[in-house]
Parts: C-alpha cells; sequence; structure tokens
C-alpha cells in the first residue's frame, strides 16, 4: 500500500508586484507513489518544487490541481483523520524561540494528551535532554534541527516528513541526522525525506524520487535510480606526486588534469575517510 | 478543543511580552499605592487646614464676582468652582470608581496590543506551519487562538483591578477614608471593572484578527493606530451622526457611561452589542482569510 500518492499535482503561485500579477509553476504534474516502511528520498535541486509538495501533502496549501492523499485520505479534505498518524517538519523546524525546548515540546504533547514521559524519552532520543531546558534561541542549528525531529516523533508517527532536515548542518550534526533517520526507517516507519544533495539520499533512503522543474523524472529503488551515477573531484595540491602517491595508496583512481588531479569517488564510500592527508601536502578540491 | 484552549492559555501566560507587562502593571499600581499612601492626610489638623483653605478660595471669588459683575455672572458657582473633593487631604476609596474608569481606554489599548502580538509572533516565529502539521483545522485553530486570547485578556485586565483596589483599600482605611464605601459601591466597582474587561477582551479580539490577516503584529498596531487617532477622529468631526456607529465611542460608552460622554442617543447595552458586533465581523474576517490563504 503507498501511504503517500500524488497524481497530477500542480501548484501555481499567483503574486501581486508592481501592481502587476506574476504566476510561478511551482509543480507542474507531479505524479509520486511512496511505499510503506523504509526511506524515501524526495530528491530534486532548490526550487524544484520539493517544499511545495510537502507543503499540499500537510494542507498548509491548496493544489492547483490534481490529487493528493496521505495514509488514504485526501490532504486537501480530510487531513485531520490520519493527522495524528503523521510527523512532520517543513523547512526549518518552527518553534518558539523564548521557550525551552522541553516547554515546546510540552505544549505540542498537550494537543494530544500526550504525557511528559513521552517529551522527556524524545529528548533522550534525539541527545537533548541534556539542553531540554534551555532556551531555543540559545541552540545551534543542529539542535533546533533535532528538536525538530523529537517534535515530530512525539506521536510515534508511522509516517515522518521531513523537508531537508540536514539543511545547514555542520558534517558532525549531518551524519547524526542521517543516522537517526536511518534508524527510523528501520523501525518500520515510513520516512519521506527531501533534500538537494545526491550523496545525502544515497547513504540515507531505500527509495528515491528524483524532482526537476515541479516534475518527478526518475523513481524506483535507490540502487536502480542511482547506479552507475559516478563522481570525480577535481584536486588541485601543491606536490602532485606526493598526492597521487597518497591516494594510490588508498587504491584511488586517479588522472592527471591541468592543474591537478581528477578523483573517482566510489559513491557508496563517498563520506568515508580515505587516506590521512600528510600535514606538508595543501589541498583544494573542487567539483569540476 | 479543550487541549487546544488550554495550550493557548499556557503559551499566552508564558510570554515574555506578557510577563513584561504584567510587572509593568504590578510596579505602575506600586508606585500609585506609594503616592497616595504619601499624599493622604487624615489628621484632623489637616482636614480642617483643608477647609479653610477652600473657604478663603470662595469668599475671594464671591467677592471678586461682585467687583466684576460681567466676567462673573454667577456668583453662586464659586462653590462649583473649588469642589470640595479637591480640598480634602484624605485619599477616598470611592474615588477608584473615576480611576477604574479613566483606565479602561488604557486596558483596551493594551489589550489590542497584546491580542496582536498573540498572532503575530505566531506568524513571525512560524509556529502556524508546526501546528497546522498537529491539528489541520484552521477553524478550531483560529477559534481556539482567538477564544483563548479574549479569555486571558479578560482574566489580566480584572486581575489587574484587583489589585489596584486590594492596594488602595488598606491605604484608605489607615490614612484615607472609606466613607460611601457599602455594598452597593462594591458593586458598582465590580461592574466597572467586569465592563473593562469584557471591552478589553472585545478590543483583543479585533486586535488578533487584524493581526492574523496582515501574519504580522506591526501591521496589525499601525491599523489600529491609524484608525483611533486618525479615522475616528476625522469621522467625529466630519460626520458626528457617526459617533453612534464609532467602535471608541461604543467601547467609551459601554464603560462610562452616558454621562461620561455625552452621548445620550443610544444605551449602553447597544454599545456593547456594537462593538461585540465589531468584533465578530473582523473575527469571520480572519477566519475566512485564514481558511483559505496558503501557509507558505
Amino acid at each position: 500500500m503507498a501511504v503517500i500518492e500524488v497524481e497530477g499535482l500542480r501548484k501555481e503561485y499567483v503574486r501581486v508586484r508592481r501592481l502587476r500579477r506574476r504566476r510561478t509553476l511551482a509543480v507542474d504534474e507531479l505524479d509520486l507513489s511512496v511505499p510503506e516502511g523504509g526511506v524515501f528520498g524526495f530528491l530534486g535541486p532548490n526550487g524544484s518544487g520539493k517544499t511545495t509538495t510537502i507543503r499540499c501533502l500537510l494542507g498548509l496549501i491548496r493544489p492547483s490541481a490534481g490529487e493528493v492523499r496521505l495514509l488514504g485520505a485526501d490532504s486537501t479534505r480530510d487531513l485531520a483523520s490520519v493527522i495524528r498518524r503523521v510527523g512532520a517538519i517543513v523547512e526549518a523546524p518552527a518553534l518558539y524561540p523564548g521557550f525551552s525546548g522541553r516547554h515546546n515540546l510540552e505544549l505540542l504533547a498537550r494537543v494530544d494528551g500526550i504525557g511528559s514521559s513521552a517529551v522527556q524519552e524524545r529528548l533522550e532520543q534525539v541527545d537533548l535532554a541534556e539542553r531540554a531546558d534551555d532556551r531555543v534561541k540559545t541552540y545551534s542549528l543542529g539542535m533546533r534541527q533535532r528538536l525538530g525531529i523529537a517534535a515530530a516523533l512525539l506521536r510515534d508517527p508511522e509516517v515522518l516528513i521531513l523537508d531537508e532536515p540536514a539543511n545547514g548542518l555542520d558534517p558532525a550534526g549531518i551524519k547524526e541526522v542521517r543516522d537517526l533517520v536511518r534508524r527510523l526507517g528501520s523501525e518500520g516507519r515510513t520516512v519521506f525525506v527531501s533534500s538537494h544533495i545526491l550523496s545525502e539520499v544515497r547513504q540515507m533512503c531505500d527509495h528515491v524520487a528524483i524532482l526537476a522543474r515541479g516534475r518527478t523524472v526518475k523513481t524506483g529503488t535507490v540502487h536502480d535510480v542511482l547506479a552507475g551515477e559516478t563522481r570525480s573531484v577535481f584536486v588541485r595540491v601543491d606536490d602532485l606526486a606526493k598526492a597521487r602517491a597518497v591516494l594510490a595508496g588508498a587504491r584511488m583512481v586517479t588522472t592527471d588534469v591541468e592543474g591537478g588531479l581528477r578523483v573517482e569517488i566510489d559513491p557508496d564510500k563517498a563520506s568515508e575517510p580515505v587516506a590521512r592527508r600528510p600535514r606538508s601536502l595543501r589541498i583544494r578540491a573542487s567539483r569540476r | 478543543m479543550k487541549r487546544l484552549l488550554s495550550v493557548e492559555f499556557r503559551r499566552y501566560a508564558a510570554r515574555r511580552t506578557v510577563r513584561a507587562t504584567g510587572v509593568l502593571a504590578f510596579l505602575a499600581i506600586l508606585i500609585a499605592t506609594v503616592i497616595v499612601v504619601i499624599n493622604s492626610d487624615r489628621s484632623m489638623a489637616a482636614v480642617r487646614d483643608s477647609a479653610r483653605e477652600r473657604q478663603r478660595l470662595i469668599a475671594e471669588c464671591e467677592e471678586a464676582a461682585q467687583t466684576h459683575p460681567v466676567e462673573f455672572q454667577n456668583a453662586g458657582d464659586c462653590e462649583g468652582f473649588f469642589p470640595r473633593e479637591s480640598f480634602d487631604p484624605r485619599f477616598h476609596l470611592t474615588a477608584l470608581e473615576d480611576v477604574l474608569e479613566g483606565l479602561s481606554f488604557l486596558f483596551v489599548i493594551l489589550a489590542m496590543g497584546l491580542g496582536a502580538t498573540f498572532i503575530g509572533a505566531e506568524w513571525n516565529a512560524g509556529t502556524v506551519t508546526t501546528i497546522l502539521t498537529w491539528e489541520p483545522r484552521r477553524v478550531r485553530i483560529l477559534a481556539a487562538k482567538v477564544l483563548a486570547g479574549a479569555s486571558f485578556v479578560f482574566v489580566a485586565v480584572m486581575t489587574v483591578q484587583a489589585l489596584l483596589v486590594a492596594f488602595m483599600a488598606p491605604v484608605a482605611l489607615l490614612r484615607g477614608s472609606t466613607a460611601g464605601v457599602d455594598g452597593a459601591w462594591l458593586g458598582d466597582v465590580a461592574e466597572i471593572a467586569a465592563r473593562s474587561a469584557l471591552i478589553g477582551a472585545l478590543a483583543a479580539v479585533i486586535g488578533m484578527s487584524v493581526a492574523s490577516i496582515a501574519r504580522n503584529t506591526a501591521a496589525a498596531l499601525i491599523v489600529a493606530f491609524v484608525y483611533f487617532a486618525v479615522i475616528e477622529n476625522v469621522l467625529r468631526g466630519v460626520r458626528p451622526n457617526w459617533v453612534r456607529w464609532l467602535p471608541g465611542d461604543n467601547m467609551a460608552l459601554f464603560v462610562i457611561g452616558s454621562e461620561g460622554t455625552g452621548i445620550r442617543e443610544i444605551s449602553e447595552l447597544r454599545a456593547f452589542i456594537t462593538v461585540a458586533l465589531y468584533s465578530t465581523v473582523f473575527f469571520i474576517g480572519a477566519l475566512g482569510v485564514f481558511r483559505s490563504r496558503d501557509v507558505t
């Protein structure tokens, strides 16, 4: 059974600027089907319509056309009947900055009559128990993101919708969120996660839908859709021979190009350290 | 709905703006109490001296009236020029009635501002999105917010007035006068306080509704300021007959009555209904806008 079904979704924003109506097509005839269980990646560049689709799913915006169903319920009409089975973060988690993390969660929990023990449990689950009584405005971006995930998890939802949960995080924060999402997906929930970073989706997700200009261009298992994708980075070094030796020692494939090296990266190991950089070697890398 | 109301009530109570306003109100009451303690003197000598001073001024006034009959056409008015209460050094608890009536204007402004911040802050922090992912029925959400906000303001205004009476009563007992204080007076004071709180709650509904439509606190405050400071005054001058329909005049009439406002054509009940109607119209407008507009 598909937990999220989108058929022919179209969303057009109309904005009035300088007395002129301007229409922007954010989503155009988008189709999507998210199976139950596991982590589903919603991959696309910024502005491709990911957040608009998520907002339509959660009833925050009305589609111009098409159908959006969440757990079988029409998102424009019957969302209230299924919302208790759904947890979501849309863009950055929006919480009261002047209240503590715990108070924020307690207020949300009260809406559903959830006890304070569940709040404590979720805070511990996202490693925020120690800072739970500090004001949210003192939290780092990563902590806010984790608090948002804790809020989304309060209801112990079947479906978790996370819009770019690793956005703006440092590498350690990205890894934390990635591990958390994978863990949640392996618990039997359906985690629908949007991202504009290919490697992130590759490492987190079981299924993926690729979005471009408001349309789904490819969908399937991560293995099928992203198979054959190779990545390479251009590396500029001050000592070419030494760099070549270090990378060869790490069994990396390198090609000499003008001004540096092109290094092929195995996508499945993209986030793992492959070699220790000698102190004497200065490196500048770029995708080129 | 009960849970939503309880959550909103708790949220309002925990807001720093609300706590700061509460602390300021408490300080103002404290300062007013100290001033009254310093100025009130119930000793016989002080009362006698003040009465003597008043008599002297009245005598001077009557003498002047006789020597300059053109300027003083009604010599008998001299008593009225120097009212007895103004020359009484004692603080009279009964004066609180006028104080509470005078404060009602301040309460209305504060209530409207607080109401606007209750909703405006939600849009500013983006928490409307969060709450809608918990309860997607928008009518319930806004109704809970507005109902909780109006109840909160009602309770807050009643509490501030009760505190003022509670602080002033011992001062009157120990350093002033409680003459005229009886059950009927208490009833009158309670009625004025309740009317002020009720109008405050309705003003908060208007503030919350405008902030919800504009999705902004500042916009709501600017609209309220422009209306009450400019538009209503212009309308009052250009179209005197419209006074019976102006929210500001109806609010004042409901709290201080026709004698205080000089508006005799309409009853206090009608004034209340008019203000309640305006609040309802704003609230329904806000509900319509909140239901139909995208939350982006």
